[in-house]
């Protein structure tokens, strides 16, 4: 039986695991080699990004104020 | 709203080639309505509802098939071409079917509830789609004819409603009110939202993106043709990258 | 050791249970959700397979994701930056898709089945196609050959492998990447031809049928050949790269002429339908010359006997029928669900036996894992609603089922667990009588509601399959999971009118007993009634629905289409006497 968890509570787990998936991406980024490491900070720029837009998708009702923020 | 959407209704539907896209369009809410109906038929245990439903399901898959004729009818005698009308849903949504209804999470109660109220503000706007046709009579008797239909069905679910939740029935439908309000809020959050994201990714990439655009084009010259030779996976343990 | 797979997010998402090396469950999300080509992350299809093992998500050794969506995500990146400045509509898009949600995919299987991070692991797209076809095959040693759309990079990979007591090995060792691809170049003509990108292939395969190649000089100056034998698209005929909005650009309409509006149909009878059939025939003729070439290229290279074919693309059936025959390789296997939802099999055997190191294991040469069919629900339902229902034993039910489908009836047909993958393989099909044209025409019209150029396939014991189809050395064996497509013999074609397609081919099941007992006697039966032991197998589903998967759904389904009696397990239903009971609780409501 998987016990089922509310929306935030999911977008919480993965806001929490996207620092180590954005390493990830750099160290592959990095051990790329040439222009791919040229990547890195764009991809990093972008991650930070991603985490308003998994917070926007996590709490719908208040996605016009998230993206406020900026 | 109503007295605000009446003319922008005639507008909408005055012109052939959006009407024929319109018709189209509803073909495919009313199939896809026919199958969450199927499915609260698969799920309910409540005998009679289970055969109102599987009823209630071919209409709506009669009505896409009406909807799909007649679009199709109007859409030819436009000589076709590419489906590219502009379509200003924004300004007039439409039919929304079952409106995203989840029929998994619903009991029979707030399930009829729910669908009272959607096939009443579908007969309500077949009603108005019927007026704004203008000369056009094929297309107001598919309306007139979905409409009787669409009222059959908004008596069945009310009296059903009645006969399942006898006691809970008021709060029942003031509950599908509300949750109808709130999807409707949801979408325009959503929407807002969304418009909102696209600003900031553009603004992004027209300002972030140059030197590194420049560099992805450079090393893409130098790409082989090809096949590519692939390094030995030994080393791999599932990594996400 | 229990090893979960899970593909998602694309199409077809699905779960598939790995425990000691041998699958125990398989399901696509949409067989339980029922939504058609469901993509959401499958969690009721692990939530099944769990249960099938009797097992908590604590108890997993291993989560294994079909993919890598960094990887995956470097690959989107670089292509906007590649496209700049014309990807600035598609890059918002593209950011918020990824970033908004599939970037994340760790997290979210942690969120959604409670595991620690630390046991979740990740294979390549291809990777996991590879193993689906590779793996699950009845071989020792193979090539293999995997094509699709596209995964993280690659698009199609090559390479071979070994599996017995000293381990397994998968070795892969070239492929083309994005955005040179063959699953690319046929999508973009589904989506030219009206047709949704992931779910019209096979209508473009129907279509092809009908029409001549008259525009495959045309194809072929859209995927050029490269000096080593591979390929590469010219990306001034396609868009699929910047833009989120068409996959074609205006050099294409230049080359085939405006798209099909695809709330129209396709009337052959007129010069644009003709068009679209010869733009059907034209890439589907080159999708097969250019895969013909790799596969030799790579029985040349490699000088094995089997080749196993994986990916989007090895559903053509047409195409996998000419590698088997021009290749070179004797044998090809091609999985149940060679596409993305197979990943989900092919993820969780890649991780046992390459990641883990465990030893080798024979599968079961068929794809039912996924829920069983309870017969006393459906004879309770249909009891209550006032249908004749019978509860036979197994040899009358076969004896009067094949007279039933004699007498031209239309017959739902459920057993045992439901197939994994896009086919109905006989325990969720429909079953029908193949001899004549009439009945094609009433299942398009009363219960498949779908487009008359597509076509219906056989079903016939193995051991008979060479006397009515033109089987190839090996085609016996492709046509298990329904693969291949065969020319119907001439001299049946006419008592086979039903399903042989204009172009006298069909798509042949062929089945021996250990797969599917009742099928296989039920075959027998109608062969003893009609001299042909042939009959017409399709999904059992209406359009635009996924095919069904417990008793509640077939009853629903045949209720609401023109099949005449449904069988599940030993209880069967017929519809007489229903209908009035229905209409006058329908009324009585409504009054």
């Amino acid at each position: 039986m998987i016990r089922k968890r509310g929306r935030l509570r999911r977008q919480l787990v993965v806001l929490g695991s996207a620092f180590g998936a954005t390493g990830d991406l750099t160290r592959g980024l990095w051990r790329g080699g040439g222009e791919k490491r040229l990547l890195v900070p764009l991809a990093i720029f972008l991650c930070l990004t991603g985490l308003l837009l998994v917070l926007a998708a996590g709490v719908e009702a208040l996605a016009p104020f998230i993206y406020s923020i900026f | 709203m109503g007295v605000l959407r009446n003319p922008i209704q005639y507008w909408v539907w005055r012109d052939p080639s959006r009407r024929a896209y319109r018709l189209l369009r509803f073909a495919e809410v009313e199939a896809d309505g026919g199958r969450d109906l199927a499915r609260a038929a698969e799920l309910t245990r409540d005998a009679r509802l289970r055969r109102l439903y599987l009823r209630h399901a071919k209409d709506e898959q009669r009505h896409a098939d009406i909807f799909r004729g007649r679009g199709t009818d109007l859409l030819r005698s436009l000589g076709g071409g590419a489906d590219r009308a502009w379509q200003p849903d924004w300004l007039a949504p439409g039919e929304r079917g079952l409106d995203d209804v989840r029929v998994e999470r619903e009991g029979d109660g707030a399930l009829l509830a729910f669908l009272h109220l959607s096939e009443r503000e579908a007969a309500r706007s077949f009603a108005a789609y019927s007026d704004a046709v203008g000369a056009d009579c094929d297309t107001r008797n598919v309306f007139q004819h979905i409409l009787r239909d669409e009222t059959f069905h908004m008596n069945y679910t009310r009296r059903e409603l009645a006969r399942v939740a006898p006691r809970r029935q008021g709060w029942l439908l003031w509950r599908a009110r509300l949750g109808r309000f709130w999807k409707s809020y949801l979408r325009f959050a959503v929407a807002l939202g969304n418009v909102f994201g696209t600003i900031v990714l553009t603004l992004q990439y027209f300002i972030l993106l140059p030197p590194f655009a420049w560099a992805a084009k450079r090393a893409e010259r130098r790409e082989p043709k090809g096949w590519v030779t692939v390094a030995s996976a030994t080393a791999d343990r599932g990594g996400q990258y | 050791m229990k090893i979960l797979g899970l593909s998602a997010h694309y199409h077809d998402s699905a779960a598939a249970l790995l425990v000691d090396g041998l699958p125990v469950a398989a399901v696509q999300e949409e067989r339980l959700s029922r939504r058609k080509n469901d993509s959401a992350f499958p969690i009721q299809a692990a939530e099944y397979c769990l249960d099938v093992a009797g097992i908590e998500p604590e108890q997993l050794d291993a989560i294994v994701f079909y993919e890598r969506p960094m990887l995956k995500f470097e690959r989107i990146l670089v292509t906007a930056l590649r496209a700049f400045p014309h990807s600035w509509r598609s890059f918002p898009h593209a950011m918020k898709n990824m970033l908004g949600e599939k970037a994340w995919m760790r997290g979210i299987i942690m969120s959604r089945l409670g595991v620690p991070g630390s046991r979740i692991m990740f294979t390549e797209h291809h990777q996991s196609h590879a193993a689906a076809a590779f793996l699950t095959a009845p071989t020792d040693r193979a090539a293999i050959l995997t094509v699709d759309g596209v995964g993280e990079w690659a698009t199609l990979t090559a390479g071979q492998g070994e599996r017995g007591p000293g381990g397994t090995r998968i070795a892969i060792d070239r492929e083309l990447r994005f955005p040179h691809s063959l699953g690319m170049l046929y999508s973009t003509f589904t989506a030219f031809l009206g047709f949704e990108v992931n779910e019209g292939e096979y209508k473009v395969m129907g279509l092809a049928a009908y029409g001549r190649p008259t525009m495959a000089a045309g194809v072929r100056r859209l995927i050029p050949r490269t000096a080593d034998g591979a390929f590469r698209l010219d990306l001034d005929y396609f868009e699929f790269q910047r833009s989120a909005r068409r996959s074609w650009s205006d050099r294409f309409v230049d080359l085939f002429g405006p798209p099909r509006n695809r709330f129209e149909p396709i009337d052959l009878a007129t010069p644009d339908g003709q068009r679209f059939a010869d733009c059907a025939a034209s890439v589907q003729a080159v999708l097969e010359e250019i895969l013909v070439d790799l596969a030799r290229d790579l029985h040349k290279r490699t000088g094995l006997a089997d080749l196993c074919l994986g990916g989007g693309v090895a559903l053509n059936g047409v195409a996998n029928a000419r590698i088997l025959a021009e290749s070179g390789f004797e044998r090809l296997f091609v999985p149940s669900s060679p596409g993305d939802s197979g990943c989900a099999l092919g993820a969780a055997l890649y991780a046992d036996r390459i990641f883990f190191g465990n030893p080798d294991r024979r599968l079961d040469d068929h794809g039912f894992l996924g829920p069983e069919v309870d017969e006393t629900a459906l004879a309770r339902i249909a009891a209550e609603d006032g249908l004749i229902v019978d509860r036979i034993d197994d040899q009358n039910l076969v004896e009067e089922s094949a007279r039933d489908l004699e007498s031209g009836l239309i017959l739902g047909w459920m057993e045992g667990r439901c197939e994994f993958g896009p086919r109905a393989l006989g325990h969720r099909s429909l079953l029908a009588a193949p001899h004549d044209v009439a009945m094609r025409d009433r299942l398009n019209r009363d219960i498949k509601y779908r487009e008359e150029f597509r076509p219906f396939a056989p079903v016939v014991p193995i051991e008979d399959a060479d006397l009515y189809f033109e089987m190839p050395p090996g085609g016996a064996r492709l046509a298990r999971f329904m693969s291949g497509v065969f020319p119907v013999r001439q001299e049946w074609r006419e008592r086979l009118a039903a399903v042989t397609h204009v172009d006298g081919s069909a798509r042949v099941q062929t089945v021996d007993r250990a797969f599917a007992p009742r099928l296989h006697d039920l075959l027998r039966a109608y062969g003893r009634r009609t001299g042909v032991p042939v009959l017409l197998n399709t999904s059992f589903n209406l359009a635009g629905e996924p095919i069904v998967c417990s008793a509640e759904e077939g009853y629903s389904t045949f209720r609401r289409s023109g099949a005449d009696a449904l069988v599940v397990g030993n209880v069967r239903v017929r519809k007489r006497a229903a209908t009035a009971t229905t209409r006058s609780e329908y009324e009585e409501a409504m009054a």
